[in-house]
């Protein structure tokens, strides 16, 4: 076992790194050059989400293009501490009525970049045909 | 940063507006002198909310700055948007 490969295991041992980010840590020592050079395009930060769609509905062909700056996205978040904690309430009761248990006073500044983060790593892909009278659809959501 | 210019155009089909131009901080200056009495009715509104209207206000300024780069075009046969800020 090499000097590097201990340092991480003690990070480990000591609290100080998460199994995941030292499991991060031990596939980059292991692959070495290569792992660097895959992350290299990641170090340039994410600007803007992108959508775009084309379908094509029996009127003809619609095509959708969205860019959305991520610092607005960001702004957008940080709007959620502003909200009072009774239509924080009200807000979180709405969306589980629709399914979606999520808890907005979970966002905190804290965890906010690690959302953005996350989110420039998304990427959807979606190449639908137009088969049994449906309609042909291409979606692409990705950050750039 | 704030976005300065505006592109707008509507339209569907080959009814297709030209492309529209707007200098944005025109429009800030035509707003101004209504923003200033809106200010302390708004701080007031924050207030009854219990909202901080401190927080309020900077959360608003980053939305603004943020819309810089944003671009909204969507083409289908009966209508066309396009609305570009930066």
């Amino acid at each position: 076992m090499n000097g590097e490969r201990r340092q991480v295991l003690q990070l480990l041992a000591d609290g100080q790194v998460t199994t995941d980010e030292a499991e991060r840590l031990l596939a980059t020592l292991e692959g070495g050059e290569t792992a660097l050079a895959v992350q290299e395009p990641d170090a340039r930060p994410a600007r803007y989400l992108r959508v775009q769609a084309d379908t094509l509905d029996e009127g003809g062909p619609v095509k959708m293009n969205l860019r959305v700056p991520i610092q607005l996205l960001r702004a957008g978040v940080k709007l959620v501490g502003v909200i009072p904690p009774q239509a924080q309430e009200h807000i979180n009761r709405a969306l589980r009525d629709q399914g979606l248990p999520f808890d907005l006073t979970q966002i905190k500044p804290e965890n906010l970049d690690e959302i953005i983060d996350q989110l420039c790593h998304l990427t959807v892909d979606i190449d639908q045909a137009a088969h049994g009278g449906g309609e042909a659809a291409r979606v692409r959501i990705f950050c750039e | 940063m704030i976005p300065v210019l505006a592109g707008l155009r509507f339209g569907a089909g080959s009814r297709r507006s030209p492309r529209i131009w707007i200098p944005l901080p025109l429009v800030w200056l035509l707003l101004l002198p209504f923003a200033i009495p809106l200010l302390p009715l708004s701080v007031a509104a924050c207030l009854i909310c219990s909202i901080p209207p401190l927080q309020a206000l900077g959360a608003l300024w980053q939305i603004a700055s943020g819309l810089g780069g944003t671009h909204i075009e969507v083409d289908a046969p009966e209508t066309s948007i396009l609305i570009t800020l930066r």
